[in-house]
């Protein structure tokens, strides 16, 4: 599936920060900081496409998933929903708004409320957003979800430990499912699963968007599942988008040096294949204390004077964003906050 | 679940055997019970040295055990020293006001340490919580006994609300309910406090508001309901603390119950009687934790009776 | 200073029961003064009694437990028990023996005692009361029933009781018993019924008496109440009760009885604490009410220890102690300096006999004399009186300031007195209370001074013992007044103890009660008495 270029999108992110405030306290009293986990994101989710958010563990890619849905309140920035901004609505307007945006976790054992039944589990938010109109009906509706996951009738007054990690996924999905969602932010939704049912899973998720024609943020850290599954991908470095592409693109050609490092990190699956694999010097620095400059300076194999200086803004080149003082802006946007597609 | 229920049983058993064990040999430790009872009487030594062959005191320690292990074994918990009644009778009619009231207290320890352990976590951080956590450390802290003073004082005295002590109508149940009450639920609050902290964590918690739930739907069908797991644990472990609580609250409040009675059995070295209290307090404490664990296959259905599964 | 003394195994003990939290009821006394005291700043004068009209409640500390009379020696027993039950003799508020059950009694020698029994009387269940019940209720007493239970020991001078006809009786002593008559007015004296005994035995009748008295009972409930109803039968005509019922509640705790008299839950509040003195007296509807007992309260000697087996350190110790200071300061002047190990309502108390000025000097002269300056003295005392335990801090003081230094143990009370004591183990020196209840020195001097009995591990005088045995062989009122008289000369000086003060004892009372006169030895009788 390819994005079509004149489409509205779905969700605007503009500019999007999450800063946890941590406690410093010294002998004269407490000095103010945060944890910048998200600081400054902006991308886009167009109606029927899989955007791909990977990057390392505390990239903040998971900070930015739960922040559409508001089940983290953002500190900065919009999310953009059918024309109003999600992180400003109140209370009452978000649960509903829910029922448009789900989510499926990493981890499926976790994410079960381990007392309900796979029925009951599934349909409530059936009743909760009175997508069925009666008991009997959520009944009748829950068993058809499941039976598209994959579960059978058998299954339904289960409880999730009966099942195993990758049933409880399916599960999972069904639930998300349920509410006719228009974005499903999946986070992590196979990294806890066995490799031989983790394509399984994939599948699945795959086939019912096609059904369903709803759109994925799909947030990984493993990059040849969600070259797989994704139509764009935005690399993300300690808080902030280093580079969004079309998946082509970004596979062929990864232009961010830090892209470039993690794209070469893929198991080779062709053996005997040469390609130089880029080793990362250094550890991720803290997001509390960010370097000055380009965040990824430290360990960049490329970095210059600038790089410690300035901090490089995301702006378009060659048919995608990249934030990096190698690659100049092309075009009369560049510098601009607003990402468009290609 | 027989096989379950069977083999606590037989824990029981065993329990028992080594409380008839410790308790027979301890509370010989504590003194003679003849001396006790001529205590007011001031008597001679042939006096006393009669009272205790008449009471089969004078024999061998073990035999007098083998005959109390005999008795047991037939339900026969033997006769009070003191009062010429059969220990079974006389546990029979205070079993009922002790449970009452720890019943009652506990009933009031969870109305009081719910709400407030549930607003302490799910506000946390805030002046409510602050509030939630002074509100158990001083119930913790707080002697039952000064407690139960207080709330006589200004029950009874000044506002003649409530009777002071005494047992029989529900009015009279109020004041020691409530200070029993008040004191195990600093601590259950606590527990509540943490359990919710640790639940309202959990990512399924985060599934639940996804669900588009209203936020008290979310604490309290999917976060209380887990909770409630380790909070009952604990309830169950807490029983032994609550019964040793009532003592007290039966001495202020002139309750007829169990722990005075076994008390004043001490004090007076009415061995048969507490004995034979000691052994029924075993008893229940060991069926309560039976039907706290029972109680757990219903509260969470990944732990299956008996254990397979954890 | 006051070091807790609480045995492991004891605590052990306590444990078992699921009751660490003892320490706070065996400390009731304590505890309860600090509320009582918070008690005064509030000044509700509730008090008034509602839905009760010609009934009486009463708060007591303690229940009877067993209302079987040969099986207890519970004062508590004796201040419900006294309404139900009756002896041969009846023993008046003044102390005075009166005929009872027996209208008249003889004796024909030392050794036998002939009575007229009261005609008409029956016992609560219409069973008659005859020369046979008589006769039952001490084959009973002094048979295999009697024999399990702590009163048979009182009455081991009777060898039998012989029936002359339906209402004679005589006692054919094996002895002469000087404490006979008084000990037949209470406790195992009393008679029993001998068809309901028989019918019911005695686990029943322990919780549903029936005796003779004023009152019967017709509640039980142990730890909780008794409801005694008038007896409308009664023989004697003039002492018919004037309430309808007497309610006695067993409240334990000081500070929750004064609450409940405080707010009209009951009339009459028996053992009042000192601290709650203030409170009592400042409600307007409250009255206190003092009467002295035959309870005594004393420091006694361990005369096998150095260095008080030297009688000047003894006796330095009586003049080292200022009685009066006690009373007043620690008891709010309640409380009555005494010269012997007895109260002026014993039979026995010398009136000449003064007790020991407070003479510091001639303390300091003695001690210096012994040459034991600074010798440290073990004083034990029961932890769980808070009255005692006060009293001793005071004690250290005046014996600190005449030369001697005292470490001050606590035990618990039964111990003390039941296996400390009796095993030579309290130290140089212990608290001791003594009841006196016979009202007759003989009970308290024989079981303190004569050699080898329970209470008395290492006090022997050959004078004493002799003095002893002389008034126990004589009926003689005169011989055995002169020889006791002679008794508390001689231990005043040998001062195998120190004499403190006889106790008074404090009742709280409604102003709704009338006539209530309050009993030097607990034993309540309440016919006279009426509400408004």
């Amino acid at each position: 599936m390819t994005t079509t270029t004149t489409a509205e999108p779905l969700l605007q992110v503009r500019n999007l920060q999450k800063h946890f405030p941590i406690k410093k306290s010294t002998l004269f009293g407490g000095q103010k900081q945060s944890v910048k986990a998200v600081d400054g994101v902006s991308f886009d989710v167009y109606p029927g496409e899989s955007l791909g958010i990977v990057g390392e563990s505390g990239c903040g890619k998971s900070t930015t998933g739960r922040m559409l849905l508001r089940l983290l309140e953002p500190t900065g920035g919009e999310v953009i929903y059918q024309g109003r901004d999600i992180a400003q609505i109140s209370a009452g307007e978000m649960r509903m708004l829910r029922k448009d945006i789900q989510i499926v976790f990493q981890d499926p054992f976790a994410s079960l409320n381990p007392r309900m039944r796979v029925r009951q589990i599934v349909e409530e938010p059936l009743m909760n957003f009175r997508i069925c109109a009666s008991r009997k009906e959520a009944r009748q509706r829950a068993r058809e979800i499941l039976e598209q996951v994959g579960l059978g009738e058998n299954h339904m007054e289960r409880f999730p430990h009966e099942f195993s990690g990758g049933q409880r996924q399916r599960i999972g999905i069904a639930r998300a499912l349920a509410s006719e969602p228009k974005l499903i932010i999946a986070d992590e939704p196979v990294s806890a699963l066995d490799v031989s049912i983790q394509a399984q899973v994939l599948n699945l998720m795959k086939s019912l968007q096609k059904e369903y024609g709803f759109s994925f943020v799909f947030i990984s850290h493993d990059l040849s599942v969600v070259k797989h599954f994704c139509d764009r991908i935005g690399v993300m470095y300690l808080g902030k988008l280093v580079e969004v592409a079309e998946k082509k693109d970004l596979y062929a050609k990864p232009m961010h040096p830090y892209a470039q490092a993690l794209l070469s990190a893929i198991p080779r699956t062709v053996p005997g294949s040469t390609k130089q694999r880029i080793v990362l010097q250094g550890d991720v620095p803290s997001p509390a204390n960010p370097p000055a400059g380009c965040p990824f300076n430290p360990r960049c194999p490329a970095a210059f004077s600038d790089c410690t200086e300035i901090v490089p803004e995301l702006i378009s080149r060659e048919g995608r964003q990249v934030a990096c003082h190698l690659y100049p802006a092309d075009d009369p946007q560049a510098g601009q906050q607003q990402p468009t597609a290609v | 679940m027989a096989k379950f229920i069977l083999r606590r049983l037989f824990h029981a058993v065993i329990v028992v055997f080594v409380i008839s064990l410790l308790i027979f040999f301890s509370i010989r430790l504590t003194g003679d019970p003849v001396a006790v009872m001529f205590a007011a009487g001031e008597p001679s030594q042939q006096a006393i040295d009669n009272l205790t062959a008449e009471l089969g005191l004078d024999q061998p320690i073990w035999v007098q055990y083998g005959i109390f292990l005999r008795d047991l074994i037939t339900f026969d918990l033997g006769t009070s020293f003191r009062t010429g009644q059969s220990v079974s009778s006389m546990v029979a009619a205070t079993i009922g006001p002790t449970t009452l009231l720890a019943a009652a207290g506990m009933a009031v320890a969870i109305l009081i340490a719910f709400p407030v352990g549930i607003v302490s976590a799910v506000k946390r951080g805030t002046v409510l919580d602050f509030g939630g956590r002074m509100f158990s450390l001083i119930g913790i802290s707080f002697p039952n006994f000064w407690l139960g003073i207080m709330l006589i004082l200004i029950f009874a005295v000044m506002l003649g609300w409530f009777p002071a002590s005494g047992y029989g109508t529900p009015q009279h149940f109020v004041l020691p309910a409530i200070t029993l009450g008040l004191i195990l639920s600093g601590i259950l609050s606590r527990l509540v406090r943490s359990s919710m902290l640790e639940v309202l964590n959990q990512q399924y918690i985060a599934t639940a508001h996804s669900k588009g739930l209203r936020s008290w739907v979310v604490i309290f069908r999917h976060g209380l309901r887990n909770a409630l797991i380790p909070t009952v644990t604990f309830m169950g472990v807490q029983f032994g603390g609550l019964l040793a609580g009532t003592v007290i609250i039966e001495q202020v409040f002139s309750w007829p119950g169990l722990g005075r009675m076994i008390i004043d059995a001490i004090n007076a070295r009415d061995y048969p009687v507490v004995q034979g209290g000691v052994i029924v307090l075993a008893l229940i404490t060991v069926a309560v934790n039976l039907l706290v664990d029972l109680s757990y296959s219903i509260l969470n259905p990944r732990i299956k009776a008996g254990g397979s599964d954890s | 200073m006051s070091e807790k003394h609480t045995p492991l195994w004891r605590l052990l003990a306590l444990g078992m029961a699921g009751t660490l939290a003892l320490s706070a009821c065996g400390n009731g006394d304590d505890g309860g003064n600090g509320s009582a005291d918070g008690g005064e700043d509030i000044d509700e004068a509730e008090a008034e009694v509602d839905g009760r009209d010609n009934d009486l409640v009463i708060g007591v500390p303690l229940d009877v437990q067993d209302w079987d009379p040969i099986a207890t020696f519970a004062l508590a027993w004796s201040t419900q028990a006294t309404s139900v039950f009756e002896g041969l003799v009846h023993r008046d508020l003044d102390l005075e023996l009166q005929p009872g059950l027996a209208e008249d009694w003889e004796y024909h020698d030392d050794t036998t005692l002939e009575f007229q029994l009261r005609e008409g009387v029956e016992f609560h269940n219409g069973e008659p009361f005859n020369a046979d019940a008589v006769a039952y209720t001490f084959d009973r007493l002094l048979g295999e029933e009697g024999a399990q239970g702590p009163q048979q020991e009182n009455y081991t001078a009777i060898e039998e009781v012989e029936v002359v006809d339906d209402y004679t009786v005589i006692f054919h002593l094996n002895t002469p018993d000087p404490v006979l008559l008084t000990n037949l007015s209470g406790y195992g004296g009393v008679i029993v019924p001998p068809e309901y005994m028989e019918e019911h035995g005695p686990e029943h009748f322990s919780e549903n008496p029936v005796g003779t008295g004023p009152f019967e009972v017709t509640e039980y409930s142990r730890d909780n109440q008794t409801v005694l109803e008038r007896n409308e039968n009664y023989w004697d005509e003039d002492r018919i009760p004037e309430l309808d019922t007497v309610t006695f509640r067993i409240i334990p705790e000081a500070s929750t009885r004064l609450a409940e008299l405080q707010t009209g839950g009951i009339d009459v509040m028996k053992e009042v604490e000192i601290s709650q003195i203030g409170t009592v007296e400042d409600h307007d509807l409250l009255e206190l009410d003092e009467v002295e007992t035959p309870t005594v309260r004393a420091l006694r000697f361990d005369v096998d220890r150095e260095p008080v087996d030297d009688p000047r350190v003894r006796e330095a110790i009586n003049y080292a102690i200022d009685r009066n200071a006690l009373i007043d300061d620690l008891r709010d002047g309640y409380g009555v300096p005494v010269a012997s190990f007895q109260s002026e309502l014993s039979f026995g108390f010398n009136p000449d006999l003064e007790p020991y000025p407070y003479d510091p000097d001639r303390a300091r002269e003695l001690i210096e004399e012994a040459g034991v300056e600074g010798e440290e003295l073990d004083l034990y005392v029961p932890g769980d009186d808070g009255n005692a335990q006060e009293a001793v801090q005071a004690i250290a003081y005046f014996l600190e300031d005449v030369g001697l230094s005292v470490n001050i143990e606590s035990a618990e009370q039964n111990t003390l007195n039941t296996e400390l004591v009796p095993a030579g183990d309290a130290g140089h020196i212990h608290w001791f209370g003594w009841g006196g209840w016979t009202l007759d020195f003989h009970n308290t001097a024989w079981l303190l001074y004569s050699e080898g009995e329970f209470y008395n591990p290492s006090f022997a005088d050959d004078q004493v013992q002799e003095l002893l045995d002389a008034q126990r062989e004589s009926v003689s009122e005169e011989e055995r007044e002169e020889i006791f008289h002679e008794l508390t000369e001689v231990l005043q000086e040998l001062n195998p103890d120190a004499p403190l003060y006889a106790d008074v004892y404090l009742y709280a009372i409604n102003e709704r009660v009338q006539n209530w006169q309050s009993p030097h030895d607990d034993r309540l009788q309440l016919e006279d008495v009426t509400v408004d």
